[in-house]
């Protein structure tokens, strides 16, 4: 038995605990009022601001409507240049009754969308179609690709790599407890006022404007920065081949496409197009077919449909004013885009899967 | 494993849980095991440099004592020698051997002589200026006679390596502690409230204020020639924060922990930017080092007993030294020098008001101004000569210290500081220090009614779970 005493009195301690439990408890609910949370900067639970604007936008959604038809997943390239409710309009103009949304977000490729499409998405939203748009580039991990180790380094996101039940606990509450969901932003907001006036955020994110189902638009800039000449270090793609090996990438894509059947939605690859300059050079078409080919193989071999707007031809996209750099588009080529992919996608629905297509009439 | 991650809490948890079941002897072999796991978990080759210290300084205090009982002075003398240049010898070779050779040769090569000194590639052993000088004052108590040595060498290597303060101090007199260890100890209801107190106010303050100033103070030392004047300014400012709330904050998460296993540390920080003079603050700030260095070496030295000139030159060396126990730099020494200097000038101008020139006596000042009014001006002082040191602390190289001398004295003006931040912390620092300062009693907000302290703590819990980041800063004091 310890020889020393050990004086303990729980009432003291009881009611202390009690007080601050009560003071808690309020603050929680403070956090939980919009007013509040719009007042305060974006929270930080998730690896980027852009899955907890996308979240917000997604849980307001779903207030107003029953379900998500179509969900879109992938970069900032499905970001920017899908637009969903112009989606839905054109749908809607040939008979289609569709709510979709966009989980694009910026920075991903393959491994990290499927993460998060398997992870999120799918079991938040419980698609009828996941729509899944790529482009050349993400095949092959770049400088520019998040880091998927940084990702998974999360708060919430370490969970979904780690079995077990404390890294379940912690992200349960890190994603039910809105007093966890700030971390950092007390020394945030003391570095944005680090040069005597309020800076503006370093994360494009918060910048921007996201609408109501995900898209966020692009100023048409590509004129202007390459006038300025900002964008020399873009380059015309190389030939599959001479790129890398794109296995890594192809497998998380197929991945995605059994994580989506096994949610019970149909899968459907998109390919978004960029610019015509990065399929410029002698052999451009041949360089583009191979690329477009590679994916369409992947459809086959894995029964899901591949949808390629330009039909093979590159320079379908070659109007500047349709862009903001290669890659992402302006509200204009966003909008061109948008209604040629909801156009296919009509037939698509009706071939692709009869039962859910009569469920969207 | 540092204070404020969750490895600490886990490991804190089982030594308590663990501790509370154990008879006191048993008890004591518990905390010398987990202290060792606690050090080894940084390097566990650091472990036996540890161990040679406290052999070192165990036998040499039997040594002395015995010697001490039979009036052998001489074996006393030279066993305390063997302890005191033991412990230098650790400390010189890990920490400032490079310093030296490198000084060496570059005075050489002023002179013109070409001189290739070896340097070593070794780390720096964490908590090896703390734990050296708390061994050093064990046995030099010993030769004082103020202490008698123990016996059990469980109970004096437990004195050292206890885990709460031995990386970073506070620098626990030997006896002060040895006493606790060789006691069954009460956890009283006190030692709760104050444990818990302590580390909740200790985390805060690293985690809410520390962290963010220091991260803030970083980019103007990064690139000083960047910056005007007032952003320079800040800088300093913001770094004074950082380093008292780092250290503070860790010194109260240290005794909160000891406080918790029924063990008192000494208090290593008194509010020491309300101090109105120079002398003041270093009886605020980092206590346990200051009256080390007063104890031991400036009565060592002569102390102020040797006439004016002297008193001055011991200030001197004992702040010079102080400023070089801090770290194996010229930055630290002038640093030291500096505070050296103010405490100068301090006693001189007091010396000269206690005893006034003939001439000046019966002659009235012309402006006499209130207590209250003299104390915030000298207050102000104090403090714009104490963070003005400060960056001779920060700044890693002379070049640095230079470069931002240069944009803090060019007096550029523009008002792009970080003054919001600065003023942020600031009352953040001020709302722990003054009720603090006011009671007198660093766990003020115990004696608080309920809903009040539930406010405060509610209001320090949103600091840092607003704060928290997913890297974990070490403590400064950590590198000394």
């Amino acid at each position: 038995m310890p020889s020393g005493l050990i004086q303990f009195r729980p009432g003291i301690f009881s009611r202390g605990l009690a007080a601050i439990a009560i003071c808690v408890l309020l603050l929680e609910a403070v956090l939980r009022m919009a007013p509040v949370r719009d007042a305060l900067p974006i929270r930080t639970h998730f690896h980027e601001p852009g899955v907890v604007i996308r979240l917000q936008t997604l849980d307001e959604l779903i207030g107003r409507v029953p379900h998500v038809d179509v969900l879109f997943v992938g970069s900032s390239v499905v970001r920017c240049n899908i637009q969903p409710l112009l989606f839905d309009e054109v749908l809607a103009r040939r008979g289609w009754n569709v709510v979709s949304f966009n989980a694009g977000l910026s920075g991903l490729w393959p491994r990290a969308v499927d993460l998060y499409t398997e992870q999120l998405w799918l079991p938040r939203t419980r698609p009828l179609v996941v729509v899944q748009g790529i482009r050349f580039g993400e095949l092959f991990p770049s400088r520019r690709a998040r880091k998927y180790e940084a990702i998974i380094t999360s708060p919430v996101e370490s969970s979904w790599q780690r079995a077990g039940v404390w890294a379940s606990i912690r992200a349960a509450a890190f994603e039910h407890i809105h007093l966890l969901q700030y971390q950092g932003v007390w020394p945030m907001w003391l570095q944005q006022y680090r040069n005597g006036r309020a800076a503006e955020s370093d994360d494009e994110e918060v910048r921007v404007f996201t609408d109501a189902r995900g898209w966020t638009p692009r100023l048409r800039t590509l004129d202007i920065v390459r006038s300025k000449n900002l964008l020399k270090d873009e380059q015309p793609n190389p030939t599959l081949d001479a790129a890398g090996s794109a296995e890594d990438a192809l497998t998380a894509i197929r991945e995605t496409a059994r994580a989506a059947r096994h949610a019970g939605a149909a899968y459907v690859l998109v390919n978004v197009p960029e610019h015509s300059y990065r399929w410029s050079g002698a052999d451009g078409r041949e360089r583009y077919a191979a690329y477009l080919d590679a994916l369409a193989n992947l459809g086959r071999t894995e029964a899901f449909p591949f949808i390629d707007v330009t039909r093979g031809d590159p320079a379908q996209f070659s109007n500047d004013a349709e862009y903001s750099d290669y890659h992402h588009m302006s509200p204009a080529g966003a909008a061109r885009f948008t209604t040629l992919l909801a156009t296919e996608f009509d037939g698509r629905l009706v071939r692709a899967d009869a039962r859910r297509a009569s469920h969207l009439r | 494993m540092l204070f404020n991650t969750p490895e600490y809490f886990f490991f804190f948890s089982t030594v308590f849980l663990v501790y509370l079941v154990l008879s006191f002897r048993a008890q004591n072999v518990w905390l010398l095991t987990a202290s060792y796991l606690f050090y080894g978990s940084w390097d566990w080759r650091f472990l036996f440099l540890l161990l040679a210290s406290t052999v070192i300084d165990y036998s040499a205090g039997l040594v002395i004592y015995a010697a001490r009982e039979r009036n052998a002075a001489r074996t006393a003398k030279l066993a305390l020698a063997w302890s005191v240049g033991g412990q230098l010898a650790i400390l010189g070779f890990f920490k400032y051997f490079n310093f030296f050779a490198e000084s060496a040769a570059a005075l050489l090569g002023h002179v013109g002589l070409r001189a290739s000194l070896p340097t070593l590639n070794v780390i720096l052993p964490v908590g090896i200026s703390f734990y050296t000088f708390q061994t050093m004052s064990y046995t030099i108590d010993i030769y004082r006679g103020a202490f008698a040595p123990t016996r059990n060498f469980v109970d004096f290597a437990l004195s050292v390596a206890f885990f709460p303060h031995l990386v970073a101090g506070p620098i626990q007199r030997a006896r002060s502690l040895i006493v606790q260890i060789e006691r069954p100890r009460a956890i009283t209801q006190e030692h709760w409230e104050r444990g818990l107190t302590l580390i909740a106010i200790g985390l805060l303050r690293k985690v809410a204020i520390a962290d963010p100033a220091g991260s803030l103070a970083d980019a103007y030392f990064a690139s000083p020639s960047s910056f005007t004047s007032i952003p320079l300014a800040c800088g300093l400012v913001l770094y004074g924060f950082q380093i008292y709330n780092d250290f503070a904050g860790y010194s109260e998460m240290a005794r909160g922990s000891a406080n918790l296993l029924g063990f008192e540390l000494m208090r290593n920080f008194r509010h020491p930017y309300f101090a109105r003079n120079v002398s003041e603050f270093w009886s605020r700030w980092h206590i346990s080092l200051s009256t080390w260095l007063r104890d031991y070496l400036y009565v060592s030295l002569g102390g102020n007993r040797r006439g004016e000139a002297r008193t001055y030159a011991n200030l001197m060396i004992t702040m010079l030294l102080g400023g070089l126990w801090h770290g194996a730099s010229w930055n630290f020494v002038i640093w030291g020098g500096l505070h050296g200097a103010y405490l100068c000038v301090y006693h001189y101008v007091r010396r000269r008001r206690a005893s006034p020139h003939p001439d000046e006596v019966g002659v009235r000042r012309p402006f006499v101004f209130s207590p209250t009014v003299r104390a915030v001006v000298n207050g102000a002082v104090v403090y714009a000569l104490v963070t003005f040191s400060w960056l001779f602390f920060r700044a890693h190289d002379l070049a640095t210290t230079s470069a931002y001398l240069h944009g803090l004295l060019a007096l550029r003006l523009g008002f792009e500081g970080a003054v919001l931040p600065v003023v942020s912390l600031a009352a953040m620092t001020l709302a722990i220090d003054i009720p603090q300062a006011l009671a007198d009693n660093e766990c003020a907000l115990i004696d608080w009614p309920p809903m009040r302290r539930a406010a405060f703590v509610t209001a320090g819990l949103l600091f840092i779970l607003f704060s928290g980041t997913r890297g974990h800063e070490p403590f400064i004091y950590f590198q000394f």
